[in-house]
């Protein structure tokens, strides 16, 4: 069962392309990982994903659905879910205030008009429930911007789950985050079932080999090898262009 | 929220508001003198404008320059179904003038949302000044520079009048608490606190599954709406309309009480309304610097008092609360 | 049936009406581009700038030091407006809603200076006269505005593209921070480009004055034309406020010729076309 395809993506900016032609699937609760170097395409096919762009050719399907036209609110309907790379929360917020809005967004009374949002009882408890699992709930009160960068990169995550994905999104979802944060962090996702797909952009070659499945690694916009850690640490056209920079 | 205050607290705070108003509202006017009770209901009408205009600004981050289009298009299509078609039922004007108000949000939302930041700024003063042109060149239609004259207070279909300033004071007053009371539940239901995520981030908003702009064109047209019920109360209290309602100067002024209030308080508009208009009409009487002295307000409130009357004891509040452990 | 020279008349007119826009529009559009801001008190730099040039013109009787007086009154008052408070602020909301605020202080300022009554500049006596087209005659003032306005744009657009300073503007517009990054002091060219506007202002205020009588109605009818303007033309560029200004003063004119009773509306009209079907300006 595929969750995400890519069918012969490119994307132009003023000339240049930033995607050549790129095809890729995701299978259902596959974990894969994209990598490459600065450049290669990473963000733009992350956002063509998200729906933040669309593609100058080619198709993206989201469970076997057309959405290459599909803007990006109305793929998390569909499932999707994303973070970002560069935190983009809502600081002045408290942090429950975050993770209603997070919540709320899939509910059917989101746009209710006039009844208070605190008499939607299920809402309070979902969202609660869902910083008392990820470990914040003693800090709901407290503005968002009040937290750690590490706690922050958490909340990414929380508020991205919050819709109950199928497929997520992460976007170096580890950036700037310590050794023993980023592994923490794994253990998040890890820790999700394999009802839920995760695509994840990044540059920290540990955290992929840790947990993907399957890497795809684009270099100058078009796909160079795919296939599982083995096959991608033992690919020498990869070696050259990625890991040998790395060392 | 999470709020501060326990249960009881809460209750016996918003009792205690309640008998104020009670007092200030219901039971002052009588013994005010008509000119007093006058200067009461304007400030009531005024206050449901900054609200409407807050829902915009406050609240969803939208600033709209050109709010008295709406309150003109409210005024004027009672006062023109009164003058051209003799219709006197209150009832009847008050819907027409919704609806057309309600149509002009739904026409002007889409040109305008179409745009952000200062660019909706300046699609919402030109489209608001349109409307102004319109009215003021259309002579035989509305009158024109003078404005359409002799427009009676409303009747309700009911047994008893309306004619003396009090009773009309009482009809305002009851317009003011259901405006009120419907603004109060929009900004605390799903729908509000959406909006102030729209303000705060509209991209992580997007990002989560929220159809902004959708949000923010129904805003658009709510805020429409309830400008249009205060040019129809503002029209049947001067008896009188003119092309001032939908003058930039109106739409300016609104922006104004709502920031002196407080824009991210609800009761701000409410305030800052009061405090505008008690400077337009009685500090008037003893100066003709008003205009000076709200433009230095604005600069000073904008500069120094971001927060508004509201917010300046707000915060005082919460200083005192960690203070008091 | 209007002559051809009537018609040339009226034309005229219109370019002599969309270049005082352009002095505005053009100010307008560099400070939305660079600072990202509405000057809401543009408007009333343009009515003030012509009460002082009428104010030093009737007492002095010197039509070029007239000029200078409003050009340099309303350079000093913009150059405080964002050296000492725009500065100051936050956020673009906030300095707009200062601009607003300044609206009101500065229009009864000017009431209280200058009273209620319209004021009327009489052209310098070089400039005086008229030309002949045909039967008719056009103000030679007029001419020079249309010539004034025509220089300002080609040294608008040189000073822009050809420039070091354009260079430095036009960078500042595109990506603040890399101007900063690139050592470019950010806040001084604020301060110009807002200074530049209000001396522009100031300059079509005089210039304006004996074309459209100084009174004290016209700080929001001037911006308002000079929004609409921007909203036809495209609101990002010099050449957008030029083809805007142009469009709105002949049609302003031109209209006004033909249909009296529907002159403002057709302006509002324009706009509201340009808003269905082309919602980024006539200029890309």
């Amino acid at each position: 069962m595929e969750s995400l395809r890519a069918e012969g993506v490119s994307k132009r900016f003023d000339g240049l392309y930033a995607l050549q032609d790129v095809s890729l699937t995701v299978a259902t609760g596959e974990r894969r990982a994209i990598i490459g170097p600065n450049g290669a395409g990473k963000t733009t096919l992350f956002n063509l994903f998200a729906g933040e762009t669309k593609p100058s050719a080619g198709r993206v399907y989201l469970f076997g659905r057309d959405v290459t036209a599909l803007p990006a609110h109305q793929r998390v309907h569909l499932g999707l879910a994303r973070t970002f790379q560069v935190l983009n929360l809502i600081p002045s917020l408290s942090v429950l205030d975050n993770v209603l809005l997070a919540v709320q967004a899939v509910k059917p009374f989101r746009n209710g008009l006039l009844r208070s949002q605190s008499s939607y009882a299920g809402l309070f408890e979902e969202a609660e429930g869902l910083l008392s699992q990820w470990g914040l709930w003693k800090r709901r009160g407290d503005p968002l911007g009040d937290l750690s960068y590490g706690q922050q990169r958490r909340m990414e995550l929380i508020m991205a789950l919050a819709s109950k994905p199928r497929i997520l999104l992460l976007d170096e979802p580890t950036s700037g985050l310590s050794e023993g944060a980023a592994a923490s962090f794994l253990d998040m996702v890890r820790g999700l079932g394999r009802d839920t797909t995760a695509v994840i952009v990044e540059h920290d070659m540990d955290v992929v080999f840790e947990l993907a499945d399957r890497i795809t690694v684009l270099h100058q916009g078009k796909v160079i090898a795919e296939g599982t850690e083995t096959e991608i640490r033992g690919n020498t056209r990869v070696r050259e262009v990625y890991l040998g920079e790395e060392e | 929220m999470v709020s501060k205050l326990s249960g009881t607290q809460r209750l016996a705070y918003t009792l205690l508001l309640v008998a104020l108003g009670a007092g200030v509202f219901v039971i002052l006017p009588h013994f005010l003198s008509s000119y007093y009770v006058l200067v009461f209901a304007e400030i009531l009408i005024f206050s449901i404008f900054a609200l409407s205009v807050n829902l915009l600004m406050g609240y969803t981050g939208l600033v709209s320059l050109g709010q008295a289009a709406f309150f003109g298009a409210g005024g004027y299509t009672v006062a023109l179904l009164v003058t051209h078609a003799g219709i006197e039922n209150f009832w009847l004007c008050l819907l027409a003038a919704l609806a057309v108000s309600a149509l002009l949000g739904l026409i002007f939302g889409l040109l305008a949302l179409r745009t952000t930041g200062m660019y909706f700024i300046m699609l919402t003063l030109a489209l608001a000044q349109m409307v102004w042109a319109i009215v003021w060149r259309w002579r035989s239609f509305t009158g024109g520079d003078d404005g359409l004259p002799g427009i009676p207070r409303p009747d309700l279909g009911l047994p008893w009048s309306l004619a003396d300033n009090v009773s009309f004071y009482y009809l305002v007053l009851a317009f003011f608490v259901i405006a009120v009371f419907l603004l109060y539940r929009i900004i605390r239901s799903p729908f509000g606190r959406t909006l102030v995520g729209i303000r705060e981030n509209e991209s992580r908003l997007q990002a989560l599954g929220y159809n902004t702009w959708r949000y923010k064109y129904v805003c658009f047209v709510i805020a429409a709406v309830f400008g249009g019920l205060a040019g129809t109360l503002k029209v049947y209290q001067d008896g009188f309309i003119s092309p001032a309602y939908c003058s930039m100067s109106l739409s300016a002024l609104v922006v104004l009480a709502a920031m002196i209030g407080g824009t991210r308080y609800f009761a701000g508009p409410i305030i800052g309304a009061a405090v505008v208009w008690v400077i337009r009409s009685i500090v008037s009487s003893y100066t003709e610097y008003w205009t000076l002295i709200l433009g230095v307000l604005m600069v000073v409130v904008v500069m120094f008092a971001r927060q508004g009357i509201v917010g300046y004891f707000a915060q005082l509040r919460e200083k005192r609360g960690i203070v008091k452990g | 049936m209007p002559q051809a020279e009537q018609l040339a008349l009226v034309f005229l007119d219109g370019v002599a009406f969309s270049m005082l826009l352009f002095l505005l529009a053009a100010g307008l559009v560099l400070m939305l581009g660079v600072m990202n801001i509405v000057n809401l008190a543009h408007g009333s730099f343009y009515m003030l700038g012509g009460f002082v040039g009428i104010a030093v013109g009737v007492r002095t009787g010197d039509f070029a030091l007239a000029v200078l007086a409003g050009m340099g009154a309303i350079g000093v008052l913009a150059f405080a407006m964002e050296r000492f408070f725009l500065r100051r602020l936050p956020g673009n909301t906030e300095q707009v809603l200062f601009t607003l605020g300044c609206v009101y202080i500065i229009w009864d300022l000017s009431r209280i200076a200058w009273g209620s009554n319209p004021q009327l500049l009489s052209p310098p006596a070089f400039l005086a006269g008229s030309v002949p087209i045909g039967d008719y005659r056009f103000p030679v003032y007029q001419l020079a505005v249309i010539v004034l306005g025509a220089l300002v744009a080609l040294g608008l657009w040189f000073f822009v593209q050809k420039t070091r300073f354009g260079a430095i503007v036009r960078a500042g517009a595109d990506d603040r921070e890399m101007a900063a990054g690139l050592g470019i002091d950010i806040k001084l060219v604020f301060t110009a480009v807002f200074t530049l506007a209000g001396v522009l202002a100031g300059l079509a205020g005089v210039i304006g004055a004996p074309i459209l009588t100084a009174n004290l109605t016209l700080d929001w009818q001037i911006l308002t034309l000079a929004l609409v303007v921007m909203v036809v033309g495209g609101m990002r560029t010099i050449q957008g406020a030029l083809v805007g200004s142009l469009v709105i003063g002949l049609v302003g004119t031109v209209g006004t010729f033909f249909l009296p009773q529907l002159s403002m509306f057709l302006v509002f009209a324009i706009m509201a076309l340009v808003l269905a079907f082309r919602p980024r300006g006539l200029v890309r």
